[in-house]
């Protein structure tokens, strides 16, 4: 009877020894799944800003690209086409600009290309810059910490450089019916504006201009975590994400090449007899009727679409 | 030493903890629902910004695309907003999609947002056919 109940007295306590065993067991797993439900809260998240952020820096670059396409063509058709109407007249290199019978005419259309530039210029910046700005303003309106782009975020695009001459046009007419009016460019001496190796329409960088492709990454440190101190952990766990999107154009690039343009042009209208283009051959390429066609055959334009991420494709 | 009767002991002790093993199936069973409508959720609004950036869809339109969406879930949404700014290149297409579910007697309003650009814009003359 003695020896049975010192047994049971041996055995009292050991539920208690094992009851915190199994409680430091539950603790860690009930610490891990609520660790563990945070952590794809935040990985579905950060996944859904990532590929919205992607998103739209390729539909801001599309809209770049679009509207400094849209520019190349009124740029392109003031460079040319009075080039072509004079030409039979005025056998030279210049680009006579018709725009108004009296005043400062030359003057007016060295401001009407060079706004038209500047304004270029403008919307440039807004598809290589803005970018950052839309991602850091959807990242903190999402409480992700940083954003990083992996590729460059540049439009690849190039200012073609060349000589513009303005001219004075004069005005004959005849003041009483049948009222005709013609314009012509005022002879060489007088009001003309030499404008050489200046800024004229947007080319495309022919080495660079097919990396239309942004890959954006996007992190977020995960704070107070549950038995970070418990598990001597350093740092704060880290979840992060990447997408891709990439910029294209079903109908072709909408710029012009940056070499070879005589090559292109012959290239693109040996089949499709264009009379006119033989004209821009004549002048080496050197009109904006590049841009121009470059332009219309480009139509309806750039769009961006998100595409996988394939880490193994970008090794290779 | 009287020796105690301990038979229906476990009975009664599984008895104790049959409503925090229900509450718990229930929570699980309920976490599981709320995530999975969140994620469907998630789901509509992409389909929605797709929808607009894409495809140009008028706001209507987007609407009666996501319920239809969401309706193949049996989810009918309570709210959706469509923040589509005109002729404002600052600013992104947002469509944010509200939900209700209740736990415990409460109203819990479960949230998707999605943001982008758009790229189909009215002043470009040829992206902008609208299908709606």
């Amino acid at each position: 009877m003695e020896g049975r109940i010192h047994r049971q007295n041996k055995e009292k306590g050991q539920i208690l020894i094992f009851s915190v065993y199994v409680l430091l067991v539950l603790c860690f797993f009930s610490i891990l799944v609520f660790n563990l439900g945070r952590i794809i809260y935040w990985r579905i998240k950060v996944q859904n800003v990532c590929d919205n952020i992607a998103q739209s820096v390729g539909c801001i670059r599309a809209r770049a690209l679009n509207v400094i396409g849209l520019l190349n063509l009124p740029l392109g058709l003031i460079l040319t086409v009075p080039r072509f109407v004079w030409w039979p007249q005025y056998q030279c290199n210049s680009m006579p600009i018709e725009y108004h019978v009296d005043g400062d005419f030359a003057k007016l259309a060295q401001q009407t290309v060079e706004s038209i530039v500047s304004f270029q210029e403008l919307v440039r910046i807004y598809g290589e810059w803005y970018p950052y700005i839309a991602a850091y303003r959807m990242c903190k309106e999402n409480q992700i910490d940083n954003v990083l782009f992996l590729d460059s975020l540049s439009l690849h695009l190039k200012r073609d450089k060349g000589d513009i001459w303005y001219w004075k046009t004069c005005n004959i007419g005849i003041h009483f019916p049948p009222y005709i009016n013609i314009h012509v460019p005022a002879p060489e001496p007088f009001d003309i504006i030499k404008k050489q190796n200046t800024e004229r329409w947007y080319k495309r960088n022919d080495k660079e201009f097919g990396k239309q492709s942004v890959r954006v990454l996007v992190y977020k440190k995960l704070k107070g975590l549950f038995g970070k101190k418990f598990f001597k952990l350093r740092d704060d766990p880290v979840v992060y994400s990447i997408s891709e999107v990439r910029c294209y154009n079903k109908s072709g690039p909408m710029f012009p090449p940056e070499e070879g343009l005589k090559d292109w042009i012959e290239f693109k209208f040996r089949r499709e007899k264009y009379n006119i283009i033989k004209w821009d051959i004549k002048f080496g390429g050197e009109t904006g009727l590049s841009a121009v066609c470059e332009y219309l055959f480009a139509l309806p334009g750039w769009e961006a679409q998100l595409v996988p991420y394939n880490i193994k494709a970008k090794k290779k | 030493m009287i020796e105690r009767n301990v038979s229906g002991q476990a009975l009664v002790e599984f008895v104790f903890l049959l409503p925090l093993f229900i509450f718990l199936l229930i929570g699980t069973l309920y976490i599981y629902r709320a995530y999975r409508t969140l994620i469907h959720l998630e789901e509509a609004a992409q389909y929605g910004i797709r929808l607009i950036v894409h495809n140009n869809y008028t706001n209507y339109r987007v609407e009666e695309e996501i319920r239809n969406f969401l309706a193949l879930h049996n989810i009918t949404p309570e709210k959706i907003n469509i923040g589509r700014p005109w002729m404002d290149p600052l600013s992104p297409v947002t469509v944010e999609i509200r939900y209700k579910i209740r736990f415990l007697g409460r109203n819990i309003t479960l949230a998707a947002k999605e943001q982008s650009f758009d790229d189909s814009w009215i002043y470009f003359p040829f992206s902008n056919l609208s299908y709606s």
